[in-house]
C-alpha cells in the first residue's frame, strides 16, 4: 500500500512542504504507522546517525515525519523544531486505558508550546482492531479536546496501522485543513 | 538529590556507587541489587514489590525484598517463567533456594552479558547490526544495555567524543524512544565516570546534552529534514536551546546545581560540540565488514520488526522461538504483536526492496492482479476461505462463480488491453527476453510503432525507476475518459466477446478473439480491419497461432460454458509451457474491492425489445477521481442478473465495512454544530464570521483498487453481514439525523452571508452518507442471500 499513497501524496498536497510531527506514548504504533506510510524514497541519501526522520517526496511535495519521543526532559529540546511544524500526529493506543492519562498529558504538554498554537491537530486512535479499543468519540471525550483547545483544529480518527485504515483519511484530513494557508 | 523526587525507573543513587569490579557482572553498580545499595533501596524496594507483584507482598525481609525486585526487575526479559519460578521457589526451603537463585542469577547476568557482548561484536543474530540500538534501547533490554555500554568503557570526557565512540561502534539510527533509554544509561555511567565535571553527579543535564548534540547532528546532516524558513541551527541557537532545557530540569526537579556559575564555561563547552559536529557528522556505523552481504540479504529477506518483536516477547532467550510461538497464541495482546510484526514485516520488506534499485521494478509490478496472473504467480487470497467455499468455488453459475463467454463494450477492452500493454512495458524493462511473445500478443491493438516505443521507452523507464511507471499508469492511458457510460443506448457500440470470470473476489476478463497477429510491420489499417473482422468471427483463433497456444484456446473457447481454463493456483505448475500460454491470452485481472454491479434494465426501461440483457460493474474513482464502469451485455436477463448478483457478493465479501470516517470526531465547522444551531451566535453578523470549513469526504483506500492486494477488515461471511447490518443502521440513523439539521440549518443561516456554503456542505455530506449507504445495502443484500443459499443446502444436503 505504501506504493499507493506516495502517489496520493502528490495528489493530497500538491506542491507544498509538509512537516509533520509524529507524537504518542511508546507502543502506542507510530513506528507501524511510519512504516505502513513509508514511501518511495527518490533520493537516496546517505542515512544520518540519530532519529528516525522520514521524508517523502513526490515531485515537489515533501513530507517530513518526525519520530519525536522520549521522557520529559528532552522535551524542550525539541520545542527548536517546532515553529516550522503543519500538522501534528497524536498517535494514541485506544485500547490502553491505562495509560490514556499520560497520553492526554504528554499530548496537552506540547500542543500548549507557544510555537505549537497554529498547528492542525490530528489524534489517530490507533489499534480499532482490538476488541476493548475505545471509539474516537471515546477518546475524544476523555481529551476533552473541545474543551481545551481553543486556536487549533483538531479531529480524532479511528485507525489500525497494521491494515491502514483511518491512515489515508487522516492525511487526507490534514490536507483538507491546510491548504489554505 | 533526594531519591524520593525520582520515579522507579531512574536510580540516581547508582552514579554515586564506587565503580564495580569486573565486566561479567556489571549491571550492580547500577542496580539496586547491588550489595551495597541493598539498605538505601530496601524502603524503595519493598514499596515497588507490592505494587508489582502482591503474590510476594508476605515478604519484606531485606534480602527476600531484594530476590522478589531481582524476578520483577528481570520480568521483562524472562516473562513469567521467572515470576512463576520464584513463587513456587518461595514454598521452598529458604537457604536452598537463596542459594539456588544466586547459581540463577550468575546464569541470567551471563547470558545478558553474552548477548551484549555478541552485538558489540556485531555477531548477535537474532535482529540485523541495523537494530542494534533499537534492540538494545528496548525497555525489555535494560539489562543487556547496561552490560553493552559497560563494553563500551572508557568513555571519554567530551560528549561529543561519547557519541562518536558510541555511532561507530553500532548503526545508531532508532527511534527516540530507544535512543532515549541509550543515552540516559549512558550519561549515568559517565557520570560515575567522571565525577568532576561541571555536571556534579546530575547525570540529567548529561543526558540532555547528549540528546542535544543527536538532535544537532540531525539538523546539521539530515538531508531530509524540511526546515520552512528557517536555517540550520547556529552554534548560538544550539548553546540557547540545550541550556533551555537544562534550566527547565533544574527547575522542575530541583537539582542541587548552581547553574548561574557555570553558564559561561557550559556555553564554551557546548560551542566546542557544536564545532566539532558541524565539522564532522556523527560517523554511521556501516557493518560488520566481512558477513555484510550477508546481512544485508537478511534485512531484505528475514523481517525486520518480525524478529525485533518478538525478541521483545520471548520469555527465555534460550528457547527462544518455541516458546514464543506458543506464548503468542496464548494471549491476546500477543497475537496482536505478532500479526503486527508479520505486517509490518511485509511493509518493511516491501521498503526495503523498493529503495534496492535491483529489485524495483519486479516488486512493484507484482503488485498488480493482471500480471501476477500472466506470469502464474499466486494471487494472494483476499477473503476468509470458509468450508463452504470449497465446493461453491468450483460451481459455475452461482453466487460463487460465474464463468461464460458474454459480450463486453469493446472501448472498455481495448482500454484495459491497453493498460494490460503498459504493464507488459514494465515487464519488459524487468529484463525479461520475452519482448516478442509479448509484441505479438498486443498486435492486435498496438501498432508496430508503439511497439517499437514501447521497447525505447522501456530503456527509459527501467532508468528512471519505479517513479515514471507510476505516472505513465496514471490516468492516461489507462481509464481516460469518464466512468459514465450509456452504451446501451448507443446503437454505435460495438460489443465483443469475452470470456467472464468471476471467481474468489475477481474479475477474469479473457479476450476470446484472436485476430491476425500483427507483425511488425502492421498498419492502422491491418489494426481497423482486424478488429472489424472479429465482430463477425471472433470465436475462431486464427490458424496461425503458436499451435500450442491455439490448442489451449480452442479448448477454452470452443465448448462454451464447461471451460477448463487452468486458473493459477499452486497446484499449476509454473513450467515454461503454461508461463508462455498464459502470456498469449489477452487477459486482464482485477479485483472486485469496493465495485458494484447492478443490472441495466432494471433501472432503464426501454421501447427496444430484445432479449438481450446488459450490467454494468463500477469500480470506486482512483487517484485521478476517475471513475470506471465496464459495461457488458447478456444474451438474457437472468444471465446478467445472476452475474450482478455475483459480482457484488464477491464485493461485498472482500470490501471492508467502513467505519472512520463516520466515527470522526473533529472541532471542524461546518455550519451545523450544536453550538450554532443553539444560538450562540445570535446575530448574523456573527454568523458571518464564523470560518466555515468546507466538507469533504475524506480518501480512502478505495482509491487504490487496483493495487489491493491485502484486503484490509477480513471477516468471515456471517460477521461480515452483521457488521454490514450495523453499518448499515447507523448510515440510515446518520441520514435521517442529517436531514433534520435541515430545518434548523435553515432558519439560523437563514440572513447570513455564508447559507449557501453551508447548505453546499449539507448537501455533500448527504450525497455521501447516501451512496455510501446504498453501496453497503447491495453488499449486505448480495451477502444475505448468499447466506441464505448456504442454508438452503445444508437443508438440502440433510
Amino acid at each position: 500500500m505504501g506504493n499507493s499513497i506516495s502517489k496520493t501524496l502528490g495528489k493530497l498536497f500538491g506542491s507544498r512542504e509538509m512537516k509533520i510531527l509524529m507524537l504518542g506514548l511508546d507502543n502506542a504504533g507510530k513506528t507501524t504507522i511510519l512504516y505502513k506510510l513509508k514511501l518511495n524514497k527518490i533520493k537516496t541519501s546517505t542515512p544520518t546517525v540519530g532519529f528516525n526522520v522520514e521524508t517523502v517526496s513526490y515531485k515537489n511535495v515533501k513530507f517530513n515525519m518526525w519520530d519525536v519521543g522520549g521522557q520529559e526532559r528532552l522535551r524542550p529540546l525539541w520545542r527548536h523544531y517546532f515553529p516550522a511544524t503543519t500538522a501534528l500526529i497524536f498517535v494514541i493506543d485506544s485500547s490502553d486505558t491505562e495509560r490514556l492519562n499520560e497520553a492526554k498529558e504528554e499530548l496537552y504538554s506540547i500542543i500548549s508550546e507557544k510555537e505549537m498554537e497554529n498547528v492542525v491537530l490530528l489524534v489517530w486512535a490507533n489499534k480499532q482492531d482490538l476488541k476493548n479499543a475505545m471509539k474516537p468519540q471515546e477518546v475524544s471525550d476523555f481529551l476533552q479536546l473541545s474543551d481545551n483547545l481553543k486556536n487549533q483544529l483538531w479531529c480524532v480518527i479511528g485507525s489500525n496501522a497494521l491494515s491502514g485504515q483511518g491512515l489515508l483519511e487522516g492525511l487526507s484530513w490534514i490536507s483538507n485543513n491546510t491548504s489554505k494557508k | 538529590m533526594s531519591d524520593n523526587s525520582n520515579n522507579g525507573n531512574d536510580h540516581p543513587l547508582s552514579i554515586l556507587v564506587p565503580r564495580r569490579r569486573v565486566p561479567p557482572s556489571f549491571s550492580q553498580s547500577l542496580d539496586p541489587l547491588h550489595p551495597n545499595n541493598k539498605l538505601h533501596y530496601n524502603n524503595y524496594l519493598s514499596r515497588d514489590t507490592m505494587i508489582s507483584n502482591n503474590k510476594d507482598v508476605s515478604r519484606n525481609s531485606t534480602l527476600n525484598s531484594v530476590d522478589t525486585m531481582e524476578s520483577v526487575a528481570s520480568e521483562n526479559n524472562y516473562g513469567k517463567c521467572n515470576t512463576s519460578n520464584s513463587t513456587s521457589r518461595n514454598s521452598t526451603s529458604r537457604n536452598h533456594s537463596r542459594t539456588k537463585e544466586e547459581e540463577d542469577d550468575d546464569e541470567e547476568e551471563d547470558e545478558m552479558y553474552d548477548i551484549a557482548l555478541a552485538i558489540f561484536q556485531n555477531k548477535f543474530k537474532r535482529v540485523t547490526f541495523k537494530e542494534y540500538a533499537d534492540y538494545l534501547g528496548q525497555k525489555e533490554h535494560y539489562r543487556i544495555l547496561c552490560e553493552y555500554i559497560q563494553m563500551l568503557k572508557p568513555l571519554p570526557l567530551s560528549l561529543a567524543s561519547v557519541l562518536i565512540q558510541l555511532s561507530s561502534n553500532i548503526y545508531f539510527i532508532a527511534e527516540a524512544q530507544n535512543i532515549d533509554r541509550i543515552l540516559e544509561q549512558i550519561s549515568k555511567e559517565w557520570i560515575a565516570e567522571h565525577p568532576d565535571t561541571l555536571w556534579d553527579t546530575n547525570y540529567e543535564i548529561v543526558h540532555i546534552i547528549l540528546f542535544s548534540i543527536l538532535i544537532l547532528n540531525s539538523d546539521l546532516h539530515n538531508e531530509h529534514i524540511i526546515r520552512g524558513k528557517k536555517d540550520k541551527f547556529s552554534a548560538q541557537t544550539f548553546i540557547e536551546n540545550t541550556w533551555y532545557a537544562i534550566e527547565k530540569e533544574v527547575k522542575t526537579n530541583y537539582q542541587e546545581i548552581d547553574l548561574d556559575s557555570i553558564k559561561q564555561q557550559a556555553a564554551i563547552l557546548f560551542k566546542e560540540y557544536y564545532e566539532i559536529l558541524k565539522s564532522n557528522p556523527l560517523p554511521l556505523f556501516k557493518g560488520p565488514r566481512r558477513s555484510f552481504s550477508n546481512s544485508r540479504r537478511n534485512s531484505l529477506n528475514l523481517s525486520r520488526r518480525n524478529s525485533l518483536r518478538s525478541m521483545s516477547h520471548v520469555k527465555k532467550m534460550s528457547s527462544a522461538m518455541s516458546d514464543y510461538e506458543d506464548h503468542n497464541s496464548r494471549t491476546e495482546s500477543n497475537t496482536r504483536t505478532r500479526s503486527q510484526s508479520v505486517n509490518v514485516s511485509n511493509t518493511l520488506s516491501r521498503s526495503n526492496s523498493i529503495s534496492s534499485r535491483k529489485t524495483v521494478n519486479s516488486t512493484f509490478s507484482k503488485g498488480t492482479a493482471s500480471w501476477k496472473y500472466k506470469h502464474n504467480q499466486p494471487l494472494p487470497q483476499l477473503y476468509i476461505k470458509q468450508s463452504f467455499d470449497e465446493n461453491l468455488n468450483r460451481k459455475n453459475n452461482t453466487m460463487w462463480l460465474m464463468d461464460s463467454i458474454i459480450k463486453i463494450n469493446e472501448k472498455d477492452l481495448n482500454k484495459m488491453t491497453r493498460k494490460r500493454n503498459n504493464t507488459s512495458r514494465n515487464q519488459e524493462s524487468n529484463g525479461s527476453n520475452n519482448n516478442l511473445a509479448i509484441n505479438s500478443d498486443n498486435a492486435s491493438i498496438t501498432t508496430s510503432t508503439s511497439a517499437v516505443s514501447a521497447v525505447s521507452s522501456t530503456v527509459k523507464s527501467h532508468s528512471k525507476g519505479i517513479f515514471n511507471w507510476l505516472r505513465r499508469s496514471k490516468g492516461k492511458t489507462m481509464y481516460h475518459d469518464s466512468g459514465k457510460s450509456m452504451t446501451y443506448l448507443d446503437n454505435s457500440s460495438r460489443w465483443t466477446n469475452a470470456r467472464i470470470r468471476v471467481s474468489e473476489g475477481r474479475i477474469f476478463i479473457f479476450k476470446t478473439n484472436k485476430p491476425t497477429i500483427a507483425s511488425n510491420n502492421s498498419s492502422n489499417k491491418d489494426r481497423q480491419s482486424s478488429v472489424g473482422s472479429t465482430h463477425s468471427s471472433n470465436i475462431t483463433p486464427p490458424p496461425q497461432q503458436k499451435s500450442q497456444s491455439s490448442s489451449s484456446n480452442n479448448r477454452l473457447f470452443s465448448n462454451g460454458s464447461t471451460l477448463s481454463l487452468p486458473m493459477t493456483s499452486k497446484s499449476s505448475n509454473p513450467n515454461k509451457e503454461t508461463k508462455d500460454q498464459f502470456r498469449n491470452l489477452g487477459c486482464v485481472v482485477l479485483n472486485l474491492f469496493e465495485c458494484t454491479a447492478s443490472v441495466v434494465q432494471e433501472n432503464i426501461i426501454t421501447g427496444n425489445q430484445s432479449k438481450r440483457a446488459n450490467f454494468t460493474l463500477t469500480f470506486p474513482k482512483n487517484l485521478n477521481g476517475v471513475q470506471t464502469t465496464l459495461d457488458f451485455e447478456t444474451p438474457n436477463f437472468q444471465s446478467a442478473h445472476d452475474f450482478v448478483e455475483c459480482l457484488n457478493f464477491w464485493a461485498g465479501r472482500l470490501s471492508p465495512v467502513p467505519v472512520e470516517q463516520f466515527e470522526i470526531v473533529s472541532n471542524e465547522e461546518y455550519g451545523w454544530s450544536s453550538k450554532i444551531l443553539d444560538g450562540e451566535h445570535a446575530t448574523s453578523q456573527s454568523l458571518n464570521n464564523v470560518h466555515l470549513c468546507e466538507w469533504k469526504p475524506l480518501l480512502t483506500m478505495e482509491l487504490f483498487y487496483d493495487h489491493m492486494d491485502e484486503i484490509p477488515g477480513k471477516l468471515p461471511l456471517e460477521q461480515k453481514i452483521d457488521e454490514l447490518k450495523s453499518c448499515t443502521d447507523r448510515l440510515s440513523k446518520l441520514i435521517d439525523e442529517h436531514n433534520d439539521l435541515k430545518p434548523k440549518i435553515i432558519s439560523v443561516w437563514d440572513r447570513s452571508l455564508n447559507f449557501d456554503k453551508v447548505m453546499d456542505n449539507w448537501n455533500a455530506k448527504y450525497l455521501f452518507l447516501n451512496s455510501q449507504y446504498n453501496k453497503r445495502v447491495i453488499y449486505l443484500v448480495a451477502l444475505e442471500e448468499a447466506l441464505k443459499t448456504l442454508q438452503d443446502r445444508d437443508v438440502f444436503e440433510e
